[in-house]
């Protein structure tokens, strides 16, 4: 993606790059969607209004076993909301890279429900969202690795309290955020 | 040509808007599962089978129950239970009730009804899709005492 500048206004390029622009703000909007509406099915309930769809209880006895596990232990709740969560930022496009790792074990069980314990390891080179959510977010991680990196930091000191006040920062851009320190 | 990057970012919140209500419409439609309203659809197995026993056993409506929570594909390997059928409402003792999975099984204790002797009784039940689709029923011969015993379980764990 290529930005220039043009009376404060900042723009993209529309070039060949372009193309990887618009595959990543797919994916991006895609599974952010995919997961406002999984989570949506188990919270709309909660407020009196009707599932969007039954709850799948898998096909197999261990996928039965894991998803009624998950639904009587309350679990299911805790994942659903963060879907929710995620797929609100995403679409949104706030909280990009936090979304994306919350999202990403969250769509590692559901490809390890779908692929192990059902036995559909056909299903990996599908375009089922059961292995494309996985897909997608993993992709989407490389999208916006810089963001990582001083997480993946090999050698990283213990910081200082005054570190703190770089969370005033979170809402600024990455410009006025640099400059500030 | 260019873009402007405020414009991009809301066409593309437009779009996962978009997306969010296509899968929506793809999710509530799919006929794997639209059109059955049955009461035990988007249950658990032990919610299905609560609801089946529920009807039959404590409101006496087993022909009802039966078309509520069982489908017509479903195996019942007791055809001739009282549960199936409508009368007077059937008291039990429940032992011990498991759920694993899509399974439930049933340690009960039938009391004397609708010409029945006490019979102590195991179900499994098997559910998919808000339905039974599968009973099997171990039938113990019917007790010596006219009623009951009461349950060995100090705390029983039901269904609900």
């Amino acid at each position: 993606m290529t930005t220039t500048t043009a009376n404060n206004s900042e723009y993209i390029k529309v070039d060949g790059w372009f193309a990887g622009t618009l595959l990543i703000t797919f994916f991006r909007t895609f599974l952010g969607g995919w997961m406002i509406v999984g989570g949506l099915n188990t919270v709309l309930p909660w407020f009196g209004f009707s599932h969007i769809f039954p709850q799948p209880l898998g096909t197999l006895h261990l996928s039965n076993v894991m998803l009624v596990s998950m639904l009587e232990t309350g679990l299911m709740n805790y994942v659903k909301v963060f879907e929710v969560i995620v797929g609100v930022c995403l679409v949104f496009n706030r909280f990009v890279p936090l979304a994306l790792l919350i999202g990403l074990p969250i769509g590692l069980v559901v490809f390890y429900n779908s692929i192990a314990l059902n036995y559909r390891y056909e299903r990996l080179f599908s375009f089922y969202m059961s292995v494309w959510c996985v897909y997608m977010n993993i992709i989407l991680c490389f999208a916006y690795i810089k963001y990582y990196i001083p997480m993946l930091r090999f050698k990283t000191p213990v910081g200082k309290l005054e570190d703190l006040k770089l969370l005033g920062t979170i809402f600024k851009s990455e410009e006025e955020a640099s400059s500030s320190r | 040509m260019q873009i402007k990057k405020t414009t991009f970012n809301a066409l593309a919140v437009v779009a996962g808007i978009v997306f969010t209500g296509l899968i929506w419409h793809h999710m509530a439609t799919n006929p794997r599962w639209e059109g059955d309203k049955g009461p035990g659809v988007g249950k658990l197995p032990r919610q299905i089978v609560n609801g089946f026993i529920t009807k039959a056993y404590d409101e006496g409506k087993g022909a009802e129950a039966v078309e509520l929570y069982m489908e017509k594909r479903t195996v019942d390997h007791a055809p001739d239970a009282l549960d199936r059928q409508n009368g007077e409402p059937l008291k039990r003792v429940v032992h011990r009730v498991v759920a694993e999975g899509l399974n439930v099984v049933i340690w009960h204790c039938i009391e004397p009804a609708r010409g029945e002797p006490a019979t102590e009784v195991v179900d499994f039940f098997k559910t998919r899709g808000g339905r039974i689709i599968e009973r099997h029923r171990v039938k113990s011969v019917p007790l010596d005492t006219p009623n009951c015993p009461a349950s060995k379980e100090s705390q029983f764990t039901g269904l609900k």
